[in-house]
């Protein structure tokens, strides 16, 4: 019989009474395990099979007869102390460069699942894993750099030992790691898979920072930052930005406007961060008149009048030069009542003048140029259906910029921007050409003047400033669009001098509907035509109202609403009141209202009718209150004849 | 006999009752198991509003006392107030803020000092959300 150095065994054994015992048959083998347990089957001549390994059998039921020896096949016997079964000697496996490496993750498994991590060097071919250093009994299996492994057990530490061996019986020193085994009691898994769904549902829950002890981070020695030495804002933008005097514009503006020059030093207005002061205000600039020096009210004696703007053409020669270059003002009826511009700032960061006009007025426009001009024309563009505010608003992160500052005061050199032409819009040919030298100016300008964005403009109505007497202020007269809404008035200088350029001078004209007189009828409103619509004036020496004197301003008074129920009047400064009147409505007495900036009046006014109650009372309502008191005289009537049936009984 | 009837209809009824019953514990578990989930949902998402809602108002805490302690300071810093701020700044719980202050007090020149001022401002300002 013998015995290959791996436990398996081969060969005969003879016994007089049972014969020969084959050791290695047909469908059988006796090995010897890592214990030191024999299993298998032999097979005797004359008793047939000898089973070694007895569990594996029916027929040994509950009994567990072993044969053992000592001897250790020689896998067994690589941790140097599984006895002394002799045979093969250890022979040390050269470890690869850093030596032999083996190590597990995670450090601490819950669920007992590990993986192992192993160095064996270039020769190793196997690997014997176990959880004890006698390798009994121990895991065989080829080498590969991991493997997953499973801790078993009870919860604690354990300990891996693990050796690699080549093919030429050459064997590693052994190498061990522990690894934390925390397993978990089914309580515990339950509350962390509830825990899991809750989260699930509600979110994770936040978790705590870790503590950190500040002192040992923070050292005695301040840092370079810290200790006073640097300045930590930088000083010059700072001082660059506090100490910018006002923006070039503005200067040039209040030079033009002293009024306005003379509130910039009252209200100390003198560097650009002071603009902030402004918002929120509404500057009004003075008109034409007003502007040129001259009264805006004829004094008379004994006599008190409205005031009263001067045409152009009756302005003095001295009066014509104090007037501000480049700045176009706005009159109406018959040149007699000025527009007061209200100064406001464009989200874009540009100086705008506003005026407020009715649908469909007149409007009369002067602009003084500063040199001899080519032409001087003017189009009234589409801005918006929606006027936006007029007030003085200051966007402070476009102001910080200043960039918007850099533009000259109303006017600009002319932009490079697409103008579309309404059908009817006659001068197309002629608006071609103008675009064409726009477009031919605006290319040689500086590029803090060239513009930033191309915008659309819907051109309503083109038209030419004329200077019939020669004075040198060109003067224009167009009728404000019909529909409700906000407008541009852009003015084009064109100098003769190449250097001078093209100049554009805005004018935002916010155009109010007229007013209209009506009566309520539900959440209806029906228009009344024929409403006679008067307005007063409050004369400031009686302190009385007087009907306003619309002739002087080529205007009516009292007006008779149309089929549309409106009416309108463009008026001075003042204090008024509306009046109306009509038959079949109870009379309007409005109340004062203050005009300052010499605009439109055109109050929606609300009449009521005198019998108002008619229309609650209607045909519907007297037929069903007639057969009411038919029904209850039909009560009356029964009962009576009840009683007179009972007496009659009786 | 009607004593009998009486006991044998008891009989059937009982069974009937008790299930009735635990249907209806049954489904007040699974309504006040649900009011539950939600009720600690809604919770949860309070106290993040509020925790969101803290942390500006820290934020705007330190950035007062930057202000004050840092860029308005004539001498040297001393070494309580620059624990305290490494105490707020820890306490802002916020990666962003914590790594512009590291790299604000790691600063070596003055013009990097100026410019991580900056970034710092900007960071401190951009977190301050107004309700």
């Amino acid at each position: 019989m013998s015995n290959t150095d791996e436990g398996t065994l081969s060969g005969y054994a003879w016994s007089e009474n049972t014969g020969w015992i084959n050791f290695n048959p047909t469908f059988g083998g006796v090995s010897i395990d890592s214990s030191g347990n024999f299993s298998g089957h032999a097979w005797g001549e004359n008793t047939g099979w000898i089973v070694f390994n007895c569990t594996t059998t029916d027929s040994c039921a509950a009994v567990d007869y072993k044969i053992k020896t000592d001897w250790r096949p020689r896998i067994a016997r690589l941790g140097g102390g599984g006895g002394g079964g002799g045979g093969g000697s250890w022979t040390p496996l050269p470890p690869p460069p850093g030596g032999f490496l083996f190590f597990i993750t995670p450090g601490v498994s819950e669920s007992g699942e590990v993986t192992l991590y192993f160095d064996g060097g270039p020769d190793a071919e196997k690997i014997a894993i176990a959880d004890n250093p006698n390798f009994d009994p121990a895991t065989y299996m080829d080498y590969a750099t991991s493997t997953s492994w499973t801790l078993s057990g009870t919860s604690g530490e354990k300990k891996l030992y693990v050796r690699f061996f080549d093919r030429y019986n050459h064997y590693s020193e052994i190498l061990s790691r522990a690894v934390v085994y925390q397993k978990k009691s089914i309580v515990e898994k339950i509350k962390e898979a509830a825990k899991k769904i809750v989260e699930g549902i509600t979110g994770p829950k936040p978790t705590e920072p870790p503590e950190v002890i500040i002192e040992e981070i923070v050292s005695r020695e301040a840092p370079l930052v810290f200790q006073g030495k640097w300045w930590l804002l930088p000083r010059k933008p700072i001082r660059e930005f506090v100490l910018a005097p006002l923006p070039k514009a503005i200067v040039n503006l209040a030079q033009k406007f002293p009024t306005l020059e003379k509130t910039f030093k009252e209200v100390g207005i003198s560097k650009i961060t002071d603009i902030t002061k402004l918002k929120d205000v509404a500057l009004i600039l003075p008109g034409l008149t007003e502007r040129s020096g001259l009264p805006i009210a004829e004094i008379e004696p004994g006599k008190f009048a409205l005031p009263r703007g001067i045409p152009v053409a009756n302005l003095s020669l001295k009066a014509k030069q104090q007037l501000p270059m480049e700045i176009v003002f706005a009159k109406t009826g018959g040149e007699l009542i000025d527009f007061n511009p209200t100064l406001s700032v464009t989200e874009e960061g540009e100086l705008q003048s506003k005026i407020s006009t009715i649908s469909g007025r007149n409007l009369q426009l002067a602009v003084k140029p500063d040199k001899l001009v080519k032409s001087v024309r003017g189009y009234v563009v589409f801005k918006s259906k929606k006027p936006q505010e007029s007030s003085f608003q200051f966007p402070f992160n476009r102001l910080a910029a200043s960039l918007i500052f850099a533009n000259p005061v109303f006017a600009h050199p002319v932009r490079n921007e697409p103008l579309i032409f309404v059908e009817g819009a006659k001068p197309r040919s002629n608006f071609s050409k103008f675009l064409a030298s726009l477009t031919r100016i605006s290319s040689g300008a500086s590029p803090q003047e060239r513009p930033v964005e191309v915008e659309e403009k819907l051109v309503l109505l083109e038209f030419e400033y004329t200077d019939p007497d020669g004075d040198g202020i060109y003067t224009a007269e167009i009728q404000a669009p019909m529909v409700e809404g906000e407008y541009e008035i852009i003015t084009v200088i064109e100098y003769e001098d190449p250097d001078a350029g093209a100049r554009a001078i805005r004018l935002i004209t916010v155009v109010d509907p007229e007013g209209y007189v009506y009566e309520q009828n539900g959440d209806k409103e029906t228009r009344v035509p024929g409403a006679i619509v008067s307005l007063f004036f409050m004369d400031p020496e009686t302190k009385q109202y007087e009907l306003w004197s619309a002739k002087e301003y080529q205007q009516e008074n009292p007006q008779t609403t149309n089929v549309r129920g409106t009416y309108s009047f463009l008026v001075p400064n003042g204090l008024y009141y509306l009046k109306v009147e009509t038959p079949g409505y109870l009379a309007y007495d409005g109340k004062p209202f203050d005009v300052r900036e010499g605009s439109g009046i055109h109050i929606n006014i609300e009449l009521k009718t005198k019998y108002w109650w008619l229309q609650i009372v209607d045909w519907k309502t007297i037929l069903l209150a007639a057969v009411m008191i038919l029904l209850l005289y039909n009560f009356y009537r029964d009962k009576i004849r009840e009683r007179l049936m009972r007496s009659k009984n009786l | 006999m009607e004593l009998q009837k009486q006991k044998i209809s008891d009989g059937v009824n009982k069974p009937k009752i008790i299930l009735v019953l635990i249907l209806i514990l049954l489904a007040g578990n699974v309504f006040l198991g649900v009011k539950y989930f939600s009720v600690v949902k809604e919770l949860r998402q309070d106290q993040a509003a509020l925790q969101a809602q803290k942390t500006g108002d820290k934020v705007l805490e330190f950035t007062k006392l930057f202000i004050e302690k840092v860029l308005k300071a004539k001498t040297e810093v001393d070494f309580e107030t620059r624990l305290r701020f490494e105490a707020a700044v820890r306490d802002l719980e916020d990666e962003e803020i914590f790594a512009q202050w590291q790299r604000f007090i790691e600063s070596r020149t003055e013009v990097v000092a100026q410019e991580e001022v900056k970034n710092l401002l900007d960071v401190l300002v951009g977190k301050i959300k107004i309700e």
